[in-house]
C-alpha cells in the first residue's frame, strides 16, 4: 500500500509491451457491457421442449430467423449459435466427433430437428468459408467469429442433405398418417417447406466446383447440368419462399419454446465480444431476407451467359450498382453480401483463373480481350518483333492487373466500400497512364503508330484505353460520393456536380478520340486485307470488321450515356448556382475553416492526378462569378425567357439521348439479362431527368412571381425514389405565417 | 444556472485524489449512459490520462452534465491529426448549445496544439450529431458500413485545420522526432 501511494497520480504503470490503446478493444471484466459471464443463465430443457409438430415448426422457424440475423450483419453468438439445440449439436460433435440422428428414436428432435440444425450449421459453413475468403470484410459484412466452436468442418455436405432428404421422407410419411388422424395438415406442410427448402438453399456451394470457359456456348454436358440444376433449385426456393411467406399468420404464433434461443451461449462458450440480447429477424424480415439471397444469386449466375469481355465488365457494374429498395433514406443497400461474395470467388479463382478456365483464361486475359474491344485492337506495338519492347509491355501489362483486378473485386463490396476501391483504382490507372505513355511514345519512332496527321499525332493506344479507365474511375468516384451522401449541402453538392461536369467533358473528347482510332484502324483494315480477298482470309477480315463496328457501338454507347449525365448535371447547376446567387450555398454559420481548403479536401482523392489537370478553387470561384454577374443582369432585366428556353433545350437534348442510347443498346444486341437490367436504369435515369426540369421550372417560375419570393424558400436535398446520382433538389417557397 | 467548462485535471495539488477519481467515474457513467458503444476502462484511461487537457467537462452547480473526449496524435509520421472521441451532454440540458461551446473549445484546443486535422466518426442517423459538427465545417470524407455494434453506418468527418490536410500522406514529409506526437501510455 506504502508503494502504490508514492505512484504519482495520473501515471498509468502498465507493461511496455502494450499501449493502452490496444487495451481499448479489450473486454472488461466485472462490467455488465462487457463481461459476458454476468449473464444469467437461462433454463431450457432440451428433451421436452420439441414434442409436438408446432413445437418444432417454433424451433425450425427461429433457426431461419436466427440464420437470417445473422446474415443481417449480426453475430453467429447471438442468432444461431444462441439455439440451445445447435449448441447441444457443436458440443456433442466436440465431445464425439459423430454425428448423425438415431434411426431407432421415434422422436422429432432425432427425425428431423437434428438433420436440419446440420443443415443450417453447413450453411453457416459454407457462408463462414466466404467471409473468410479475404473478398468480403470481416465483421463489416459477416461477422465470423464462431466462439473457437468447430462447426462440423469433416461432416460432409452430401452426408447432411442425405439425412435431410430422410427427414423430408419421414414427415411426408407422417403427414399421411396425421391427415387421417386430423391432426393440422397445415403444421405439417410449413415443416415439410421449411426443410425442403433448407435443401435448395445447400446447392449453392457447389457453384464453385464449377469450371466454365468464359464466353463460350459449348460447355461440357455435367456443366450444363450442374448450373441448370443450381438455377432450378433456385428457381424452386424462390417458390418455396413465396409460399412460406404466405403462411405468415400460422408462422408468427408458432415461438420458439421459451429460452431455446438464449444468451446462454455467450456465457458458456468463448464470447469474444460484449454480451448482447439474441437476435431473431421477424419472419416477414427473414423470408425477405432469403429471397433477396435467393435472387440475387439467381442474378449473378447469369454471368455465365456473357459473352465477351465487354458485356462482362457491363455485367459486374450492374451488379456494382445494384441497389435494393429501402424505405430508409439514409439505408444503402448492395447486392446480398452471400451472392456477392460468391460472385468473386465463382469469377476469379485461386489460380487466378476466369470461372475457373480450364483453358487459363486468366485476370490478365480478359484484361487484355477487354483493351482489344475498346481501343487496342491492331495496335503496332501488339505485333512489334522487338523482344525488349515486348519484355516492357508485357510487364506493363502485368501491373496493369492490379486496378483491373481492384475494379472486379469491386463487386463483392458493400456500396461503402466500392468507392474505397474506386479510389485506389483512380491511383493505380494514373499510374500506368504515366509508364504507359512513356513506353509508348518511346517506341513510337520504331513503331509509328499515329492519326493521319503524321508523327505529332501519336495514337498510343494502351495510354489512351488506360485514361478511359482512369476518367470512368475518377467520374464514378464522384457520381458515388453523392450516392452514399457524402455531399451534405446544396454547397458542396454544386463542387460535386461541378467536378464530375468537368471530368465528364473530358471523358466524351477522349471517347470522340477512342472513336477516331477505331474509324482509323477500320481504314487501316481496308488496306491490309484489300478490297478483293476471297475465303478464309475474308472471313477473317469479315470478324476483324467486325469487332471494330463492335467497339464503335460501345464507345458510342458510351458518349451516350455519360452525354445524358453530362446534361442532367447541367441542369442541376444551374438551379444551384441561381440558389447560389440569392444565398443559399453559404458556408456553415460557425465554420472554422476557409471555404478552399473545404474545396481542396473534397478534391483529395484525385490530389495526385496529373492529367486532366484539375480545376483550383480560384477556378471554381470565378465560374461561380461568372454566372452571378450574367444572372445578376437576368434579375435585373426580369427576364427569364432564357432560362424557359434552356429547360426546353435541354429537355430536348435528353430526350434525343434517350432514345438515341435505346436503338444503340438494342444493336448492341446483349442479353436480355443485361440490356433490361441497364434499361432499368436509363428509365430511373429519365424519371429524375424529369424532376431535374421540373425543379428548376419550379425556381424560375417563383422568380418570375416576385424575385424577392427568392430570398424566402425552403431548400432540400431528397433522395428517395431518386436516381442515386440524381437526388431531387426541392425548393419551395415558404408560408408567411398568419397572426392570429 | 450557469454552466461552466474547464478540462479534466489530474493535478493532486489542485483536487485530491478523491475528487479527481470521482470526476473521472462520473465522466465514464455519463459517457455508458449516453452512448450506444460500449467503453472498457482502457479506453477511459488511454484518453484520460494521456490527454486530460482534451477531456472537457461542462458542469452545472459543480455537478458534470457534459463532456467531450478527445486526442491529439501524429498521423503516419505526417501531419497531427486531433480525434474526437465522445461527446455527451445529459438529456435536461441538451439544447441549450452546451455541446456546440464543447467542441468550439476542443476544436480551439486541438488548432492551438497544432493539429493539421481534426476528424471524427459519427452514426449516419444522428442528425443532430451530424448538423452540430458540420456547422463548425466539417466535411463528410467517407462513409463506413456497418460501423456500430447497433449495425448503424457512420461517416468519417474531416475538418481541415491546414493544407496537410487536403494532401494524401504518400505525399507528405515526415515530421520531425521532436514535433511527432504519441500517446505517453
Amino acid at each position: 500500500m506504502s508503494i502504490v501511494s508514492k505512484i504519482p497520480y495520473g501515471v498509468v504503470i502498465k507493461s511496455n509491451q502494450f499501449k493502452l490503446l490496444h487495451g481499448t478493444h479489450a473486454l472488461e471484466v466485472l462490467n455488465p457491457k462487457l463481461d459476458s459471464s454476468l449473464l444469467k443463465i437461462q433454463p431450457f430443457d432440451l428433451i421436452h421442449s420439441c414434442t409436438t409438430i408446432d413445437d418444432l415448426n417454433g424451433i425450425t422457424c427461429g433457426l431461419y430467423r436466427a440464420l437470417s440475423a445473422w446474415l443481417d450483419n449480426n453475430s453467429l453468438s447471438v442468432s444461431v449459435l444462441s439455439c440451445a439445440y445447435i449448441e447441444e449439436l457443436l458440443m456433442d460433435y466436440r465431445d464425439n466427433g459423430l454425428v448423425s440422428s438415431s434411426d431407432t428414436s421415434d422422436s422429432l428432435k432425432d427425425h428431423v430437428l437434428v438433420p436440419f440444425s446440420l443443415g443450417i450449421l453447413q450453411f453457416v459453413k459454407f457462408v463462414l468459408k466466404l467471409g473468410l475468403a479475404g473478398v468480403v470484410c470481416e465483421e463489416e459484412d459477416i461477422n465470423t467469429q464462431t466462439m473457437d466452436l468447430d462447426m462440423i468442418q469433416n461432416v460432409p455436405l452430401q452426408s447432411v442433405i442425405d439425412q435431410i432428404e430422410c427427414a423430408l421422407k419421414w414427415v411426408s410419411d407422417k403427414s399421411d398418417v396425421s391427415n387421417k388422424s386430423d391432426v393440422s395438415d397445415k403444421s405439417y406442410s410449413f415443416l415439410y417447406d421449411s426443410v425442403r427448402l433448407l435443401t435448395l438453399l445447400l446447392q449453392l456451394p457447389s457453384l464453385l466446383e464449377i469450371n466454365l470457359e468464359p464466353f463460350s456456348d459449348h460447355q461440357t454436358p455435367q456443366v450444363s447440368e450442374k448450373l441448370q440444376k443450381i438455377v432450378s433449385d433456385l428457381t424452386k426456393a424462390l417458390e418455396l419462399l413465396d409460399k412460406l411467406g404466405k403462411s405468415s399468420d400460422y408462422a408468427t404464433k408458432i415461438n420458439p419454446p421459451l429460452n431455446c434461443f438464449s444468451t446462454n451461449v455467450q456465457k458458456r462458450r468463448n464470447n469474444r465480444s460484449p454480451p448482447k440480447p439474441v437476435v431473431l429477424l421477424s419472419f416477414k424480415d427473414s423470408i425477405e431476407n432469403f429471397r433477396r439471397l435467393v435472387q440475387d444469386s439467381l442474378t449473378i449466375l447469369h454471368i455465365t451467359e456473357t459473352r465477351d469481355s465487354i458485356q462482362l465488365v457491363e455485367f459486374l457494374k450492374c451488379c456494382m450498382n445494384k441497389r435494393e429498395a429501402t424505405n430508409d433514406e439514409d439505408d444503402v443497400l448492395g447486392l446480398h453480401v452471400v451472392p456477392r461474395s460468391l460472385l468473386q470467388l465463382f469469377l476469379i479463382r485461386d489460380d487466378e483463373t476466369i470461372l475457373g478456365s480450364r483453358k487459363g483464361f486468366n485476370i490478365g486475359s480478359l484484361l487484355y480481350d477487354f483493351m482489344l474491344r475498346i481501343c487496342v485492337q491492331d495496335a503496332r506495338i501488339l505485333s512489334c518483333s522487338d523482344s525488349t519492347i515486348q519484355t516492357k509491355l508485357q510487364l506493363l501489362l502485368g501491373d496493369m492487373k492490379v486496378p483491373f483486378f481492384h475494379f472486379l473485386s469491386c463487386v463483392s463490396q458493400n456500396p461503402a466500400r466500392q468507392r474505397q476501391f474506386i479510389g485506389k483504382e483512380v491511383i493505380y490507372w494514373d499510374k500506368f497512364q504515366v509508364e504507359s505513355e512513356n513506353l509508348e511514345s518511346s517506341v513510337n519512332s520504331s513503331i509509328p503508330d499515329n492519326f493521319d496527321g503524321g508523327a505529332s499525332f501519336p495514337i498510343m493506344p494502351v495510354a489512351s484505353f488506360v485514361y478511359f479507365s482512369k476518367l470512368i474511375s475518377m467520374i464514378d468516384l464522384m457520381l458515388k460520393s453523392i450516392e452514399l451522401n457524402l455531399f451534405k449541402d446544396l454547397r458542396e453538392l454544386n463542387v460535386g456536380y461541378w467536378l464530375t461536369s468537368y471530368l465528364i467533358d473530358y471523358l466524351l473528347q477522349h471517347l470522340n478520340r477512342l472513336l477516331d482510332v477505331v474509324k482509323l484502324r477500320r481504314k487501316q483494315l481496308v488496306v491490309s486485307y484489300g478490297k478483293r480477298v476471297k475465303g478464309d482470309k475474308k472471313k477473317a477480315k469479315q470478324l476483324h470488321a467486325e469487332q471494330l463496328v463492335r467497339s464503335e457501338s460501345y464507345l458510342n454507347y458510351q458518349v451516350s450515356r455519360y452525354s445524358i449525365y453530362r446534361t442532367m448535371i447541367e441542369l442541376k447547376l444551374v438551379e444551384l448556382q441561381v440558389l447560389n446567387y440569392f444565398g443559399y450555398l453559404k458556408l456553415p454559420k460557425l465554420c472554422k475553416v476557409s471555404e478552399t481548403l473545404l474545396f481542396n479536401l473534397q478534391l483529395k482523392p484525385f490530389q495526385s492526378i496529373g492529367v486532366p489537370e484539375l480545376p483550383s478553387f480560384a477556378d471554381y470561384n470565378d465560374a461561380m462569378a461568372k454566372f452571378n454577374d450574367a444572372f445578376g443582369q437576368v434579375v435585373k432585366n426580369g427576364d427569364y425567357i432564357y432560362f424557359r428556353k434552356l429547360i426546353k433545350s435541354k429537355s430536348i437534348d435528353l430526350n434525343a439521348f434517350f432514345r438515341t442510347i435505346q436503338i444503340q443498346l438494342d444493336a448492341l444486341e446483349w442479353p436480355s439479362f443485361l440490356s433490361d437490367s441497364i434499361k432499368e436504369d436509363l428509365m430511373e435515369l429519365k424519371r429524375s431527368s424529369i424532376y431535374t426540369e421540373l425543379s428548376l421550372g419550379q425556381v424560375v417560375k417563383i422568380l418570375e412571381k416576385d424575385v424577392d419570393n427568392a430570398r424566402h424558400l425552403d431548400v432540400y436535398i431528397e433522395r428517395k425514389k431518386h436516381h442515386l446520382y440524381f437526388p431531387d433538389i426541392k425548393v419551395v417557397k415558404k408560408e408567411k405565417k398568419m397572426i392570429t | 444556472m450557469t454552466i461552466t467548462y474547464s478540462a479534466l485535471s489530474l493535478d493532486t495539488s489542485e483536487k485530491s485524489r478523491g475528487q479527481i477519481d470521482g470526476e473521472i467515474e462520473a465522466i465514464r457513467k455519463l459517457v455508458n449512459e449516453h452512448l450506444s458503444e460500449p467503453y472498457s476502462v482502457y479506453v477511459y484511461r488511454f484518453f484520460l490520462n494521456n490527454w486530460p487537457e482534451l477531456c472537457l467537462l461542462a458542469k452545472s452547480e459543480g455537478n458534470i452534465i457534459g463532456c467531450i473526449i478527445s486526442k491529439v496524435e501524429t498521423h503516419r509520421n505526417t501531419r497531427l491529426r486531433g480525434y474526437i472521441g465522445m461527446l455527451t451532454v445529459t438529456e435536461q440540458y441538451r439544447g441549450q448549445g452546451i455541446a456546440k461551446k464543447l467542441i468550439d473549445k476542443s476544436l480551439d484546443i486541438m488548432v492551438d496544439k497544432k493539429c493539421d486535422e481534426i476528424i471524427l466518426e459519427t452514426e449516419v442517423v444522428n442528425k443532430k450529431a451530424l448538423r452540430l459538427y458540420e456547422n463548425f465545417g466539417f466535411v463528410r470524407v467517407k462513409r463506413l458500413y456497418r460501423y456500430y455494434l447497433n449495425k448503424h453506418d457512420a461517416y468519417r468527418l474531416i475538418l481541415p485545420i491546414t493544407d496537410k490536410a487536403c494532401l494524401r500522406s504518400t505525399f507528405l514529409e515526415k515530421l520531425p522526432e521532436e514535433k511527432c506526437i504519441e500517446a505517453r501510455y
